[in-house]
């Protein structure tokens, strides 16, 4: 006998899985503003910032593994070298703003200290996002042919 | 979305209250309500439920003339 047998119907589970689509969001995002503020703003050490360090990147595993098995990428783009190069300059500049931007509020840092912080950063992160989504987007291409063959139509 | 007038009607003719299609379907009374009201799409699975249910044919449920 199941421990737990589902009692909701399909339309209650699809709405269920829409509110916990929006709550796993705003929880990763959430944990992503609370690590960068503890660890520039705040000035604490990474070992203090290490439990919300491991749930996001279990969160952010877990999701990515899940879209891997079903070949998917996202909402709004196709996995290609425009796609990559544009993530990538969005992670660069988020990114690559945190820690000049705290150099300077913070510690009152020359302009010029900051912006060699800021171009040193953005370049490894573009260059570390744009591999890891090379790495990602073959690997789900590579899915995605495969299910196609999966669920070939018989000839 | 559309309203589900036939539906409704073919409940009614078969005597079914919404709580009771649901329980011979194995929804909440809620997702009948919210399929007669156009609020819903279900799955295929759960509209062939209800046309068994109701003695109707996808064709009779859930095929809109209006878009061919």
């Amino acid at each position: 006998m199941k421990l737990f047998r589902k009692i909701v119907d399909e339309r209650q589970e699809l709405e269920m899985m829409r509110v916990e689509r929006g709550s796993f969001w705003v929880m990763l995002l959430a944990l992503v503003v609370a690590i960068l503020v503890q660890l520039f703003a705040l000035g604490y050490d990474f070992e203090h910032i290490a439990g919300e360090f491991i749930a996001l990147v279990i969160g952010a595993v877990w999701s990515t593994a899940g879209y891997l098995r079903r070949g998917s990428w996202d909402y709004f783009t196709k996995p290609g070298v425009k796609t990559y190069a544009l993530y990538s300059l969005a992670a660069g500049i988020i990114f690559g703003l945190v820690a000049p931007l705290t150099r300077y509020f913070r510690y009152g840092a020359p302009l010029l200290d900051c912006l060699r912080v800021f171009a040193i950063n953005f370049i490894s992160v573009y260059v570390l996002a744009f591999l890891t989504l090379l790495l990602l987007g073959t690997i789900t291409k590579k899915r995605q042919k495969k299910l196609q063959q999966e669920y070939k139509e018989d000839k | 979305m559309l309203r589900n007038k036939r539906m409704k009607i073919a409940r009614v003719e078969c005597d079914f209250s919404q709580e009771q299609l649901a329980k011979a379907v194995g929804v909440a009374r809620q997702t009948i309500g919210m399929i007669e009201a156009g609020n819903y799409n279900p799955s295929l699975n759960l509209c062939i439920a209800i046309c068994k249910a109701l003695n109707k044919t996808l064709n009779d449920l859930f095929w809109e003339e209006d878009l061919r």
